[in-house]
């Protein structure tokens, strides 16, 4: 019995102290001669399906630059942190990294607990990128010198589905949405972008077990289209099913997460994802997308699928080195004077031609709606490829 | 009118009634693993919705990594299910009750147990969700204007049988009466010399047993995370509340009690609210029936 | 009818609970066939004995024997043993019936493997009581003097209850039975159902220890009569012996009889 209480007790240091202090660092010690990278990666909490595939990308590639000799013959260091996308614990990990002498952050946590620590990061005075985010309130003033993000904002997530509501003629559309805080938070600008249609907001708990309710309240509504607005997958495969099951025939969207969870998509059930239509980050069509992807591929594997998690997060370290380089300090106002005169960075996400640019009073990198691919998927619930009803004019 | 025709709309909607009846099963289930482990060992195990959750998560980890047939991979989770039920009675349970810490430490133990559950499967097996993987399901089919899935069959299938096994099981066998009587009053059953650590390592056992059945079938809806175990276990916990523990149906009232709010309230009030809504339940039957619906009967 | 060696025998038993003395250097012996009598006012330690006999309370010092053998472990030890008991406060399972009251203490003196247990699963599920089951519970019933075999104990009265923890205790078939103020609450019936069973088990060569408040119906059936007082043995002897001496006027008028009579 003892050794089986000690087991028990040992048990839980083990997990107790890996939620707290992450993976430890890798590199060699910080002496000057490094680039210290903080990393934040909600790895166990609702962010996980993001930030697990994030993450990892985000270190294989620093792995790559430091096998080719670093950022001008430094060795880039990592020092990481987990939040689990609560935002009561978001400053503390912010904290914790820079007092370990991180000289940039790439945050690959959720929006909500980035806009709490706002002002610590404006008086930490290191640069911060959310490669994955896509909240436009993460990148607006005030507080908002030293952050930047790669993902398209929501408001041009909304250029998108409003130009797609037209394609099908669709005028009034459900809005079902997962009523998280965070959630309710990210989707308040998309909603009020979505002045294209007549948009009925409806409520599901995001650890329901069931959304026959809420998918009745639906039907008797008669939308044209529904689109389900979540960042968590259970949510979203419960929605898929439920909706197939109940309003088959009625056209569905979804937002940017799904598509890049192959998971996810097992575990809907057979053909409920058929005709669904999501936004992507990525297609085949982008040679620098398929370049990425080889990439990844030679460490993850034949079966290895691209998505735009890993993509942003290869540009987010790619676009930090650059502005080291020509800056050649890791001094905070320097190197984010650098990044602000980042323009035209050719991004491995998107439709070919999409490019990153940042100002200073650009801090979003999108330039233009053309890093979103609508995708559609198919009986077998894959991803079949570009959708055919919509596709923006990226030659423009 | 609107507002009575908005009214019946809900009521009147069988596709809902569908729903009530899936959910309710379910519900019924994590309830009478609680069940359970209350009459044969006097004991809340806040450990159901882990071990749930952890049989059908190691069930799809086997059939998605590992290509083991539906129905091996279930008997694995169910067995794997039963083991940690065990281990849960033998290595924190039982030691902490055994020093007379009372049964307050005893629950802190299981509550970190669920904990560390939670937290093994996310290291082991991943966070992320998995698709469900369930021994048995059908193809779905309409009835009237209704859509019944392929887990709706299985679910109701599976809690008829178990109920009426356990009832069965409780009431006509030599092992369900001392389990019976045992959790009635365990230090009478001590003196009286009857084999308390076996009853109680049984109602363990069929506890992690009926919760991983329910678990694994249930996954089949919509797939598994790390993340369901607490909630599961908060439901099945309000199932007996609200059903009682005065007969072994008692929770399978509680579960239909427990869906028809689960249901109606996000259609009459809003998904939002469900948690608040479900507050309130619990705190009625707190307040005024505390006992739950079925309460034990003694004399007076 | 009593042997030269006892049944069981208790020799320097003491509990204590922080500065009160509940049972204080108590010996005492049980022959073959004897009933011992165990008499004394509220909190003179008697329950407490039994509890330190049957291991429901582990004695401080002091040392038991049974048939010959050290009498150690716990409850369940001691009643694999053969030691069988009822309570001060019956202690039945209120959601079973009579009959399967009745039957737990047979079921606590077999042997009851997992094997066992789980094999009998299957055949309780297609029969509620095996024949002999059953047949066990209508006799020992009948020993008793109760009716209503599936009637629920939470239906029964205070002195039924009572007549089932004495047939529960008898199913076991105990060396020594000790019963705990069997007569508190009961009536004619009741008194004449648990005097049967004494009766009987002493005329089979087994030991009763009785517990209880009516000193007229103890002094009747004991053939040994132990009076305690605040934990300790006032006095031993025959019931005549016990209801003469001193001791008893003593702890129960708190007087000497000479006083009395004056």
């Amino acid at each position: 019995m003892t050794r089986f209480r000690a087991t028990i007790a040992g048990l839980l240091t083990l997990t107790v102290g890996t939620a707290l202090t992450g993976c430890g660092s890798s590199g060699d010690d910080d002496n000057g001669d490094t680039v210290v990278i903080g990393l934040v990666c909600d790895t166990t909490g609702p962010g996980a399906g993001y930030a697990t595939p994030a993450c990892t990308a985000t270190k294989e590639t620093i792995d790559q630059v430091n096998a080719d000799g670093g950022i001008d013959g430094k060795k880039v260091k990592v020092v990481q942190g987990n939040d689990e996308s609560d935002p009561t614990k978001t400053p503390t990990v912010i904290q914790k990294l820079v007092s370990q002498g991180a000289d940039a952050l790439l945050m690959l946590t959720s929006s909500a607990g980035v806009l709490q620590a706002k002002s610590l990061i404006e008086r930490t005075k290191i640069p911060v990128f959310m490669p994955v985010a896509a909240n436009p309130q993460v990148t607006e003033p005030p507080s908002n010198t030293y952050l930047y993000q790669l993902g398209t904002p929501t408001s041009d997530w909304a250029t998108v589905y409003c130009a797609a509501f037209d394609s099908l003629g669709a005028k009034k559309v459900a809005f079902l949405q997962d009523s998280s805080p965070s959630q309710v938070q990210f989707n308040k600008g998309l909603i009020d972008s979505l002045d294209c249609v007549d948009l009925d907001v409806v409520n599901g708990a995001i650890d329901a077990t069931d959304l026959s309710a809420e998918v009745a309240k639906i039907k008797n509504a008669g939308p044209d289209a529904v689109l389900v607005a979540t960042q968590n997958a259970n949510f979203d495969v419960l929605a898929q099913n439920t909706l197939h099951q109940q309003l088959p025939g009625v056209p569905r969207f979804t937002e940017l997460l799904l598509s890049s969870l192959p998971s996810a998509w097992a575990q809907a059930q057979p053909g409920a994802l058929e005709g669904l239509v999501g936004l992507a980050g990525t297609t085949d069509t982008n040679t620098r997308t398929v370049e990425v992807a080889q990439f990844f591929a030679e460490t993850e594997g034949a079966d290895f699928r691209v998505n735009n998690f890993w993509t942003q997060s290869y540009d987010a370290v790619q676009i930090l080195k650059q502005a080291i380089e020509e800056s050649g300090t890791t001094d905070g106002e320097k190197l984010n004077a650098a990044i602000q005169e980042v323009t035209g960075f050719v991004a491995s996400s998107g439709y070919p031609g999409f490019t990153l640019s940042f100002g200073d009073d650009k801090h979003l990198g999108a330039d233009g709606i053309c890093g979103l691919v609508l995708v559609e998927w198919d009986k077998d619930n894959q991803v079949a490829g570009p959708w055919s009803g919509y596709e923006p004019d990226c030659a423009a | 009118m609107v507002g009575l025709r908005a009214g019946l709309r809900g009521m009147t909607n069988p596709q809902l009634w569908i729903a009530v009846v899936e959910n309710g099963c379910f519900f019924a289930l994590l309830g009478l693993a609680f069940y359970f482990n209350l009459t044969g060992a006097g004991f809340f195990n806040f450990g159901i919705g882990a071990i749930a959750m952890a049989a059908a998560f190691t069930g799809s980890w086997l059939v998605t990594e590992h290509g083991l047939s539906r129905p091996l991979a279930g008997v694995v989770g169910v067995l794997g299910a039963i083991a940690i039920a065990v281990v849960m009675e033998l290595a924190v349970v039982r030691p902490v009750q055994a020093r007379g810490e009372g049964e307050l430490s005893a629950l802190v133990a299981v509550g970190a147990s669920l904990f560390t559950i939670i937290q093994l499967s996310g290291l082991f097996l991943g966070h992320e969700a998995r698709s469900g993987q369930p021994f048995w399901s059908t193809a779905p089919f309409s009835v009237g204007s209704a859509r019944v899935g392929s887990t709706v069959v299985p679910i109701v299938v599976i809690t008829a049988a178990l109920f009426t096994l356990s009832y069965l099981a409780l009431q006509r066998t030599r092992l369900g009466r001392l389990t019976r009587a045992i959790g009635n009053d365990t230090d009478a059953a001590r003196v009286l010399g009857l084999p308390i650590n076996t009853a109680r390592l049984l109602s363990f056992a069929a506890a992690g047993l009926i919760a991983a059945l329910a678990g694994i079938t249930f996954a089949g809806r919509s797939g598994v995370s790390p993340d369901n175990a607490l909630h599961w276990t908060i439901t099945g916990f309000l199932a007996l509340v609200i059903g009682g523990t005065g007969t072994v149906w008692a929770p399978l009232l509680g579960g239909a009690l427990l869906a028809l709010a689960n249901v109606f309230i996000p259609f009459y009030f809003g998904g939002d609210v469900l948690a608040y809504g479900l507050v309130v339940v619990a705190m009625l039957f707190f307040a005024f029936r505390p006992e739950g619906v079925f309460a034990p009967r003694v004399r007076v | 009818m009593t042997t030269a060696d006892p049944l069981l025998s208790g020799s320097g038993l003491s509990k204590s609970y922080g500065g009160v003395h509940a049972v204080s250097d108590v010996s005492f012996t049980l022959h073959a066939g004897e009933v011992l009598g165990l008499i004394g006012p509220n909190g003179a330690g008697k329950t407490t004995l039994v509890d330190l006999v049957t291991g429901a309370q582990d004695a401080d010092t002091g040392e038991l024997v049974l048939t010959g053998s050290p009498l150690r472990g716990g409850a369940a030890h001691r009643a694999a043993q053969g030691l069988a008991r009822t309570f001060q406060h019956p202690q039945l399972a209120l959601d079973l019936s009579v009959a399967d009251n009745l039957l737990l203490g047979a079921y606590a003196a077999r042997h009851r493997g997992l094997g066992r247990l789980l094999a009998g699963l299957v055949r309780g599920i297609l029969r509620p009581h095996a024949p002999a089951d059953r047949a066990l519970a209508e006799r020992l019933a009948t020993s008793v003097g109760i009716s209503g075999l599936d009637r629920h104990a939470r239906d029964l009265t205070l002195g039924e209850q009572r007549l089932v923890e004495v047939g529960r205790a008898l199913g076991a078939e105990p060396c020594v039975l000790l019963l705990d103020e069997p007569f508190a609450g009961a009536d004619a019936h009741g008194v004449a159902g648990t005097t049967r069973v004494i009766e009987v088990l002493r005329g089979a060569g087994h030991g009763v220890i009785l517990v209880d408040h009516n000193v007229d119906l103890v002094t009747t059936l004991a053939d040994r009569v132990m009076l305690m007082e605040r934990g300790r043995v006032a006095f031993e002897g025959s019931p005549a012996d016990c209801l003469a001496s001193p001791e008893m006027q003593r702890v129960y008028f708190g007087t000497a009889p000479e006083e009395v009579a004056s």
